[in-house]
């Protein structure tokens, strides 16, 4: 697997938008735009955007385009940047024949140089109900934290004139944002993510089959999702046929901590004895009416480790990334030092 | 009542709330809606199917328990629990409470037959006390102390009753005989409606009660007996009687007389003691059966002033194993001083002799000037004389036979062998006088014709009077105007009883020897007189004041100011000697004299109780079925109260705090795998 990371450090100081400025003081600006993962948290500070510019999007196995990007090429080309010589063949433009060489060699040599190729990120993003959901007041939505991810990814890969894509989708595919190339993009970006509203159920296997079948060319493919929709073996075909089609994909499961503490959703106990709740599920309003006993609780554990194992399991096997965050982490520490360990970024 | 009684037995029903609270532990409880991102784990963890229906299985837990035991206590106080009296102390009677207390005071009550070796009196008090301290604000009380006099006391609030306790402590008890049956006439009207009226006697229960009286009360009646009430303890020996008469056959020896009963159970010989003068003179044995009374006599020694009778030998009340008898005053200041003005040694004289303390000076009739001792005497009797009109004794006056020239009264001619026609038989002067038979001899007798200052008591058909009263002078006088030496009057029974009459009608009453124990003592002191003061065995003299000397000028104005004149001394519960001393108006006394009220009587020194007291008392209106409510006391406020406890309990054990448990992100550790 071929791994281009190239880390750009900024070469000129880019002033942070000052839609992002406002957005991290939480002052309003005039374009209205906040970004913010809660009401308080900024989305992103001038530290943070200095160190998501030092990093990369990885391609991966990911095909690269184009000579916009960033991301060095095997081909050659006509860049200033040298590389090789070659003998030349009949065909090759004679104007790239170096005549020093030729001189000294006698011999027809021509001129290679360096190209370096643009990476296709698509970015999708999970807007079900079911990510528009928190245990408690003091985490953000599992739609927010997603959002922030992919903000963040988004921002490295136009930092770095990746062609970016963000696909929020439901039930079915909404209007994206992109293809889009360039940092003049970064903001239109985070405004379309800032005005992202949940769209009621979703259908990942399907959406992402359309989505996948719909490019001719593969990218990297980030998907942003609590994966509630579908089992487990929907995933791992989707991902097989991902894989199969050259993407190369990453999955970022974002959690609420208090999925896996499964205590906290119920009413909790009064006087030793667990309250009964009657649980509703946010994307169909469907119910149900439990007492939250300790063996339940323990099945429901149980239940939840087998599902989280597949996923995981099912990622392996695909060679597929697979990055569980939790909305109650620290995005700036945590997050992005597990991306950068999972090979999402460099 | 026995036991537990339900007051409103339909709050039973409020055991419905029983199962009713067993059915809401039935119910699911209403759950609390909680959002989740997905149920798909939740069907995994397969709640069990009971969640889903309506009810469940009663679960066995603490909170169902303690709920079930509020229920059936607050279903218990809606029955309104009542405990009987001996539960009657916890003090948790709500509705506002009359306490009439009749504390028995009489002269049994000095009894020492109690377990405590205390007069039946103290114990009676520790009960009345005891009583009054169950009394809350809102409660009534009143405290009637029988005895020769009739003490009542009352409190109607916190303060009150403190001072009522206070008063009850330091209570005497007053002796005598106790009128039950006025106290519970008078409890009668003490009652207060609107309040439970509860009438506690606290007795030895050596009382007669009326069951006619009893059964006019509208209240409960309770009887808190004090004493052995019966046995060897509560057997008696006393000396209910002693009296001094003229022994038959010779009218100048005093012979004394004395009744001993045996109020036990066994029969007793106790050993008689004759005390003269603190000298014993005489012993004997008396061996009396069961209830048996024997009457004793001893002539008086001649000089005696004081005899006592004494029956020796323990027993419950010793006050009465011992009777006294003043024979003579010291000074004889208080005796009856009648001067009789006659030349002759009539029937008359006798009579006058005969009454009772009556010292009777004779003086013929040319000594009529008193000149100074004008004052000395209480009565002055002209026989066969006219008294003097310009020098009148100042003293009432019984005229016989005067001579109608002598006198202010005009008279209409004679009558010849007069005959009795008309009779004021309600007149005190003739009460138990027989005049059937009766001549009054053939001598002409005056007519006297009377205006409206004199009453004729005994009319003759000739027209005038042949007794009659008046004033004269201002002074009462009772005038008989025939001659007795010629009237068969004097050989009647009814001229001792007429002129016992005209002495006690005219004159100062005699101080008595004795005075039965509670007796009033009736008393008319002489004309000089303004106070009375009497000293009782043991407490402060009494002063008794008395009316203005009456100048009246009508025979009803001197018969009411001699009304007025009478004193009437009722604290003679307390045996002993008391002394009587009269005062005038500077306060120096003039005369005085002795008296003995002595504790044994014929009710009183029968200690043992009456077995029928219980009962009579029983049938008060208020003390059957309808009224036994009152002698309860609610159990409702402390059922409620342990409720609310439960309750409390309950609220602590459903609110305590929850085991914690460890949170998962503590023992969450980041999972980052994936392939590649």
């Amino acid at each position: 697997m071929k791994r281009l990371s190239v880390s750009l450090p900024s070469p000129r100081r880019v002033p942070v938008p000052r839609v992002l400025r406002s957005g991290i003081r939480g002052v309003a600006s005039k374009s209205g735009v906040s970004v913010t993962a809660a009401a308080d948290a900024p989305l992103f500070d001038e530290e943070l955007l200095a160190r998501l510019r030092r990093l990369v999007v990885l391609s991966g196995r990911a095909v690269t385009e184009g000579l916009a990007g960033e991301h060095r090429s095997r081909r050659r080309g006509t860049s200033p940047e040298f590389s090789d010589f070659k003998s030349y063949s009949p065909g090759d433009d004679f104007r790239r024949i170096d005549w020093n060489t030729y001189a000294r060699l006698d011999g027809l040599f021509v001129r290679l140089s360096e190209v370096t190729t643009e990476l296709s990120v698509h970015l999708l993003v999970d807007a079900s109900n079911s990510m528009d959901w928190r245990a408690g007041s003091g985490v953000p939505t599992k739609f927010s934290y997603g959002r922030r991810v992919a903000g963040a990814l988004a921002y490295v890969a136009l930092w770095h004139f990746d062609r970016v894509t963000v696909a929020p989708f439901g039930e079915e595919l909404t209007p994206a944002f992109g293809p889009a190339q360039g940092r003049a993009h970064i903001v239109p970006m985070l405004r379309f993510l800032e005005r992202l509203a949940p769209l009621g159920r979703t259908d990942l296997p399907s959406v992402l089959d359309r989505y996948v079948r719909a490019r001719r060319r593969p990218g990297v493919l980030v998907l942003v999702s609590d994966l509630l929709s579908g089992e487990p073996d929907d995933i791992r075909q989707i991902m097989r046929t991902l894989r199969a089609r050259g993407w190369q994909t990453v999955v970022v499961h974002v959690l609420d901590e208090a999925e896996l503490a499964p205590a906290a959703l119920t009413g909790g106990e009064v006087g030793g004895r667990p309250q009964p709740a009657e649980l509703v599920e946010v994307e169909t309003g469907e119910r149900m009416r439990l007492t939250p006993t300790r063996d339940v609780l323990l099945r429901y554990q149980t239940a939840i480790d087998g599902w989280l194992a597949e996923i995981e399991s099912a990622c392996a096997d695909e060679q597929v990334a697979y990055v569980r965050l939790l909305t109650g982490w620290s995005f700036e520490t945590l997050v992005l030092r597990l991306l950068h360990e999972q090979g999402v970024v460099a | 009542m026995s036991g537990l009684e339900l007051l409103a037995p339909l709050g039973i029903l409020g055991l419905i709330a029983v199962p009713v609270v067993v059915v809401l532990h039935m119910r699911h409880t209403t759950p609390l809606l909680r959002p989740v991102p997905t149920l798909r784990f939740w069907v995994a963890a397969q709640p069990e199917r009971t969640e889903q229906t309506r009810f469940r299985r009663p679960p066995l837990s603490l909170l169902l328990l303690l709920h079930l035991l509020i229920a059936l206590l607050l279903a218990l106080a809606l029955t309104r629990p009542a405990v009987a009296e001996a539960w009657a102390n916890l003090g948790l009677r709500t509705e506002p409470r009359h306490l009439i207390l009749l504390l028995d005071g009489s002269t049994s009550m000095a009894a020492r037959d109690t377990p405590s070796g205390r007069p039946r009196f103290e114990d009676a008090r520790a009960v009345a006390l005891g009583r009054l301290d169950d009394l809350r604000e809102g409660d009534a009380a009143t405290v009637v102390v029988l005895g020769t006099r009739t003490q009542t006391l009352e409190a109607t609030d916190t303060g009150g009753f403190a001072a009522l306790r206070e008063r009850v402590r330091r209570l005497d008890a007053p002796g005598g005989r106790a009128d039950l049956n006025a106290a519970l006439g008078l409890s009668k009207d003490l009652l207060l409606p609107g309040l439970d009226d509860r009438i506690v006697l606290v007795s030895d229960g050596a009382l007669a009660a009326d069951p006619g009286i009893v059964a006019e009360l509208d209240a409960t009646v309770e009887l808190e007996r004090v004493g052995a009430g019966s046995g060897p303890a509560a057997g008696n020996v006393a000396i209910t009687d002693l009296a001094s008469r003229a022994a038959p056959d010779n009218p100048d020896q005093a012979m004394l007389y004395a009744r001993v009963v045996n109020f036990s159970d066994a029969s007793v010989t106790v050993p008689l003691a004759l005390i003269a003068d603190g000298i014993e003179t005489d012993r004997r044995e008396v061996t009396l059966a069961p209830g048996e009374a024997a009457e004793r006599g001893w002539p008086a020694p001649p000089g005696t002033r004081d005899v006592t009778v004494e029956v020796q030998g323990a027993d419950a009340l010793p006050d009465d194993d011992t009777a006294s008898l003043v024979l003579r005053q010291e000074d004889a200041d208080l005796s009856l001083r009648i001067l009789l003005v006659s030349d002759v040694a009539t029937p008359l004289a006798r009579a006058l002799q005969a009454l009772d303390g009556a010292a009777v000076t004779v003086e013929p009739t040319n000594m009529a000037e008193l000149g100074g001792s004008r004052n000395a005497y209480d009565l002055v009797v002209y026989e066969n004389a006219a008294p003097p009109l310009d020098a009148l004794p100042n003293a009432p006056l019984l005229l016989v036979n005067p001579p109608p020239a002598g006198m202010p009264i005009p008279t209409d001619g004679t009558m010849t062998a007069p005959t009795m026609s008309s009779f004021r038989a309600q007149d005190p002067l003739l009460q138990g006088v027989d005049l059937a038979g009766v001549s009054f001899g053939q001598q002409p007798t005056p007519r006297y014709v009377l205006d409206g200052t004199q009453t004729a008591l005994v009319g003759a058909a000739e027209g005038g009077p042949l007794l009659f009263r008046g004033v004269l002078g201002g002074r009462p006088v009772v005038v008989l105007p025939f001659d007795l030496a010629q009237s068969n009057l004097p050989s009647r029974v009814a001229f001792p009883i007429l002129i016992a009459n005209i002495a006690a009608a005219l004159a100062p009453s005699p101080l008595p020897a004795a005075v039965p124990l509670g007796e009033p003592l009736l008393y008319r002191p002489r004309g000089d007189a303004a106070t009375v003061r009497v000293t009782p065995p043991e407490g402060a003299p009494v002063d008794l004041p008395l009316a203005a000397d009456g100048q009246a000028a009508t025979g009803d104005e001197a018969a009411a100011v001699d009304r007025l004149r009478q004193v009437a001394f009722a604290d003679t519960g307390r045996s002993g000697e008391y002394r009587v001393a009269e005062l005038d108006a500077a306060g120096n006394e003039i005369a005085g004299g002795r008296l003995v009220v002595n504790a044994g009587h014929a009710t009183e020194s029968d200690l043992r109780a009456r077995a029928e007291l219980p009962n009579v008392l029983a049938t008060a209106r208020a003390s059957g079925d309808d009224g036994s409510r009152s002698s309860v006391a609610d159990l409702w406020p402390i059922l409620v109260a342990v409720a609310v406890a439960v309750l409390v309990l309950e609220w602590l054990v459903a609110l305590r705090p929850r085991t914690s448990r460890q949170p998962f992100a503590a023992s969450y550790q980041p999972m980052g795998t994936g392939g590649r």
